[in-house]
């Protein structure tokens, strides 16, 4: 069964110029432990479609099914939906300024259990992991642009998501460090089987992925890579 | 509460950004402090004048006054069948009979109205407090003529310990060849009275009971018996004076001083609210600085919001957050307001430059007194307001749009 399922997904925006049909119907069929690429052009609805899938945002008409069961942007339970099941990694990396690095990583699983030791000491070893253990007790200021990001992938792996969604996570960062990203990315879906549907418009990282999709005019093409 | 909350409360209080010294959280708090600050003030001072003026009235008054129903004064016989039924009743500390009457206290070409009491001096304990408040000269009234003068009153005639003046009794008249001549008497003065009440220090002259009975022809007849009760009975002394009066068949008039002053203390209860619910207004209107507080936080705090959001905090955890921080600092802030309230009070009640005029306001001194109940009522009070001002910004929380919020940081 696919671990995702989006059939004719709609999404329009009205502006003072009219109507932006930005998705114009998109299906798409990611199975468990795929690693997906969206590319297409800045504003081509890249990060809006990463958004409906992962709940964040709402669409006009179509369906997204998760494990077969269609999920709704307005389910009560979505809180918790969102907080078990999907990861996000943004282009920034929206680390919450009053926490150190490994409260940051900590918080989705300290929300989902309230249990903070145990976020804690999980937190600790998934920083350990990604080679950030000397940072654990930095504020995000203190730390470097690759390293707040790798805080963020870290933030977005604690609860052992099945999915983890990432929408431009190198656009912040050097050739060397996007690199690196990329490449514990692709390590974290060895090694543990996570799906992951990156958003990019960097061809050689897309190239990387398992199957690579184009958004272009709303309607989402695999791409032959 | 939440152990999430905790922990993002904790987490605000310790930041290194000192989230709690941001400028629009300093006028809130600047609002409540000084509003709950006047409050106290205003608050203090009531309660203080009305303790004060209870604990004087009461000090110098008996709790309770049995006269004579009929015509006429109450005899020997009188006072010792009421002093007889009275041993029996449990919460009375003392009684005693005593003569009162109005004179003219004159000393040379100054003459003023006064209420003179003629008291057995030698009992131990009266039922009002005359020993403790002669403040200069004796309480004793054993020499020839000796009186005890309100201190206000002696200065109002020029008098000095040991001078004499005249009293005159017009309703003790005598008949003579040249028409009415009113009783008259000299008086030495042997000691000043002070009680705080104007009323009484400006007035009251005691004597001894049988030299008052003699110049006023009353020998072996007296005005009343005053009564003093056990503590846990004074509010009480109304019913008692009620259920006494049917106990004695109506033989007697018996009264309470909260017959006299209930009035009095019903209208400063009264006065006390009335200030308290406008006072509040100014808590009110400090309010609107918590809703604006809190309405730019939540715009500040956006992002994190839309974040935490994304991660699967949900609305009501995020919105106690709110709630938890801006009632900590509505809390050091109604704290603080008491104590400078409180402090303020204190400076009034201390200072010398404004003072009270005792003969409109009983008392000439600002007294104040901030009790548990008080502390307690403008705290809820505060704390309610400030919750309720809370609440209003916060439903801007789950209108927030992760979406809109990533996008445009």
């Amino acid at each position: 069964m696919s671990l995702i399922r989006i059939e004719k997904l709609k999404k329009s925006y009205n502006e003072a110029s009219g109507k932006l049909e930005v998705l114009r119907g998109v299906d798409l069929e990611i199975q468990p432990g795929e690693m997906i690429a969206i590319t297409g052009e800045s504003g081509s609805g890249k990060s809006t479609l990463l958004h409906m899938m992962g709940m964040l945002d709402s669409y006009n008409s179509g369906k997204i099914f998760y494990s077969g069961k269609q999920i709704d942007v307005k389910d009560k339970d979505l809180n918790e939906f969102r907080n078990k099941r999907i990861g996000f990694v943004f282009q920034s990396h929206y680390l919450l300024e009053d926490f150190t690095a490994e409260e940051n990583v900590a918080m989705p699983m300290f929300l989902a259990t309230k249990d903070f030791k145990a976020s804690v000491k999980e937190s600790r070893e998934l920083l350990k992991a990604l080679d950030l253990d000397d940072r654990r007790s930095h504020y995000p200021n203190q730390l470097s642009g690759g390293e707040q990001q790798r805080v963020a992938v870290a933030r977005s792996l604690i609860n052992s998501p099945e999915i983890i969604f990432a929408d431009e996570p190198t656009g912040n960062l050097d050739l060397k460090h996007s690199d690196e990203l990329i490449n514990m990315l692709m390590d974290l879906n060895k090694k543990h089987g996570q799906t992951f549907v990156i958003a990019t418009h960097n061809k050689e990282i897309a190239g990387k992925m398992d199957r690579c999709f184009v958004l272009e005019n709303g309607i989402l093409k695999e791409e032959t890579i | 509460m939440n152990k999430i909350v905790l922990f993002f409360l904790k987490k605000y209080i310790s930041s290194p950004k000192r989230e709690w010294l941001r400028f629009d959280s300093v006028f809130m708090v600047f609002g409540i402090i000084i509003s709950v600050a006047t409050l106290t003030v205003a608050l203090s001072i009531f309660e203080g004048y009305e303790t004060v003026l209870k604990n004087t009235i009461l000090g110098v008054n008996s709790h309770i006054y049995i006269f004579n129903a009929g015509e006429g004064n109450l005899t020997n016989d009188d006072v010792e069948q009421i002093e007889n039924e009275l041993q029996k009743h449990d919460g009375i500390e003392n009684t005693s009979a005593l003569i009162v009457t109005q004179a003219m206290a004159v000393n040379g070409n100054r003459i003023k109205g006064s209420i003179v009491r003629g008291i057995d001096w030698e009992q131990p304990i009266l039922p009002g407090k005359y020993r403790k408040l002669i403040f200069d000269g004796t309480w004793k009234l054993d020499a020839e003529n000796s009186a005890v003068l309100g201190y206000k009153l002696a200065k109002e005639l020029n008098l000095q310990l040991g001078d004499s003046f005249k009293l005159i009794s017009p309703m003790n008249s005598k008949i003579t060849p040249m028409g009415l001549k009113p009783r008259e008497e000299i008086f030495t003065l042997v000691g000043l009275y002070r009680s705080g009440m104007y009323e009484y220090d400006s007035k009251f002259i005691f004597v001894d009971r049988e030299k008052l009975g003699e110049f006023i022809s009353m020998e072996n007849e007296f005005t009343m018996v005053e009564v003093k009760l056990k503590h846990n009975w004074i509010e009480k002394a109304d019913y008692i004076a009620y259920v006494w009066e049917h106990e004695f068949d109506y033989q007697y008039q018996i009264s309470s001083w909260i017959d006299f002053n209930g009035n009095l203390f019903a209208l400063l209860k009264l006065e006390k609210w009335v200030i308290f619910i406008i006072l509040s207004f100014l808590i009110l209107i400090a309010s609107f600085n918590v809703v604006s507080s809190v309405a730019t936080s939540i715009i500040e705090k956006r992002t994190e919001l839309g974040i935490l959001k994304a991660f699967g905090a949900s609305d009501n955890i995020l919105q106690k957050v709110f709630i938890g921080k801006t009632l900590i600092l509505a809390l050091l802030s109604v704290t603080f307001g008491q104590i400078l309230g409180v402090l303020i009070a204190k400076f009034l009640s201390w200072q010398k430059f404004f003072v009270l005029k005792g003969d409109v306001y009983f008392l000439d001194k600002i007294n104040i007194q901030f009790g548990y109940s008080s502390w307690f009522i403008i705290l809820a009070v505060s704390m309610l307001i400030v919750f309720a001002a809370s609440l209003i910004p916060l439903k801007n929380i789950s209108k927030l749009n992760i979406t809109n919020i990533i996008r445009k940081t």
